[in-house]
């Protein structure tokens, strides 16, 4: 029942239609999706015509024979500047600023590496060295390392989210890699 | 102390974040083990494995691993569950319990955790999410769920969040064509299955929630009839996307949801 396709992937730009929230007796969801007014919906493209129905009804009896199928399927901390022999009154030192680079990543749609910075203990900084991703997937990555960076503060654990798959399975096993290497 | 652990199978990510005092690294090699036998046993993509040859016709459900026989039928009491909007079987009559499988395979797998003593922790199985039975209130009770929209896109992020504090739910699954694409079938017309963008539905156990998110997006405009239907018996919620983007839901989901 559930078969992969790329044939929509990405093509689903509902690029933020504005929201008629139906819920139940006209609850309104807080803070649910950011309304963009005067976007016009791109209809779903529709799939090609899928295989026709066989003529053998329900599959419910277990067959003692199987029945056939077609095959298918390095740490560069910046160096505290060495204390002056006088006393002058130095500014407090900013907390050392450190980068590493994670493994690249191979996933179904192409190869994610990246470079976290952590100053002090918190992550300030991640740059894309590949982002590598086919129909414009490439697009997600600011929005994750977004994510990552305010994952710091947010609402809710940001490795908990429910729904998108692929990309972020990449971008996380990226980064997991990079910060095992502090 | 905090765990967190990442595990790639399935052609997916697994994901762990949890507490405890406990030594955690034998008890989730143990639990991880789980994931991939199921997909050495399962998948379709392993030329190999014991459900492709039964695929190709060269073995028998009888000759198989016994757990092959078990799934049938766990996938057979969904099928009549849902009204047959659940259906391991591809219009080529084959059985292919993939749609099941990996929730199948992530709760055992989060059980053998419990088992040992590990029970404070969510668990991510490729964007269904597992909160195990003594987890602490808070923070990880809180799940994000994404914009049936691909995170390729530049107006992905959060729908919504649900909050599980406070209630029996401790699952979220979520069915829909943004990340992979249309995939799910629907099995009363052996069609692609394209009325709804996206199906999150919460219950108490994850396998519930996979298959009536599964079940729901199947039936398409039928979809809200169906989850108010079972919801009962079953006990779970249904947020349902429509492909223009309205929202409805069964009559206790908003309660759940909270700001992003």
């Amino acid at each position: 029942m559930r078969k992969s396709s790329q044939i929509v992937m990405g093509a689903i730009s509902l690029a933020s239609v504005v929201v008629g929230v139906e819920l139940g007796a006209q609850a309104s969801i807080p803070g649910a999706f950011d309304p963009h007014p005067t976007v016009t919906p791109t209809p779903t493209p529709k799939p090609t015509t899928p295989t026709p129905k066989p003529t053998t009804p329900t599959p419910t009896p277990k067959p003692t024979t199987p029945t056939p199928k077609p095959t298918t399927p390095a740490p560069k901390p910046t160096t505290p500047a060495p204390k002056p022999t006088t006393p002058t009154p130095k500014p407090t030192t900013p907390a050392t600023k450190v980068s590493h680079m994670s493994d690249a990543v191979g996933y179904r749609f192409g190869t994610v590496q990246l470079t976290v910075t952590k100053t002090g203990t918190k992550i300030t900084d991640i740059t894309m060295n590949q982002a590598g991703a086919t129909n414009g997937r490439a697009a997600s990555f600011p929005y994750l390392i977004n994510l990552a960076l305010t994952a710091q503060n947010a609402t809710f654990d940001t490795s908990m989210m429910s729904g998108a798959t692929y990309s972020t399975g990449a971008f996380i096993q990226a980064l997991d890699n990079a910060l095992r290497q502090f | 102390m905090e765990f967190r652990h990442t595990e790639f199978c399935m052609g997916t990510v697994f994901r762990f974040v949890g507490r405890t005092n406990l030594e955690v690294d034998k008890a989730l090699e143990e639990a991880v083990a789980i994931l991939h036998e199921a997909d050495d046993v399962f998948s379709l993509y392993k030329s190999e494995s014991p459900l492709s040859k039964l695929a190709r016709g060269e073995t028998s459900v009888a000759q198989s691993p016994q757990v092959v026989d078990e799934v049938w039928e766990l996938c057979e009491k969904w099928r009549i569950s849902t009204d047959g909007w659940f259906s391991a079987f591809t219009a080529k009559n084959t059985f292919d319990p993939s749609g099941l499988v990996k929730t199948w395979a992530a709760n055992l797998a989060a059980a053998k955790l419990e088992s040992c003593g590990i029970d404070d922790f969510a668990m991510n199985s490729g964007g269904d999410i597992r909160l195990s039975k003594n987890i602490a209130p808070g923070f990880a009770m809180r799940i994000g769920l994404s914009k049936p929209i691909t995170i390729a896109s530049p107006d992905a992020g959060v729908l919504t969040v649900v909050d599980l504090n406070e209630t029996d739910f401790r699952a979220v699954a979520s069915s829909g064509t943004a990340e992979r694409g249309e995939h799910i079938w629907n099995p009363k017309t052996n069609e692609w299955a394209t009325e709804l963008a996206q199906v999150s539905v919460v219950a108490k156990d994850l396998v519930t929630a996979d298959i009536w998110a599964t079940a729901i997006f199947a039936a398409g405009n039928q979809g809200l009839a169906l989850a108010e239907k079972h919801q009962l018996e079953y006990n779970f919620e249904a947020l349902l996307v429509d492909s223009d983007q309205s929202l409805s839901s069964t009559k206790g989901f908003a309660s759940l949801l909270r700001p992003v």
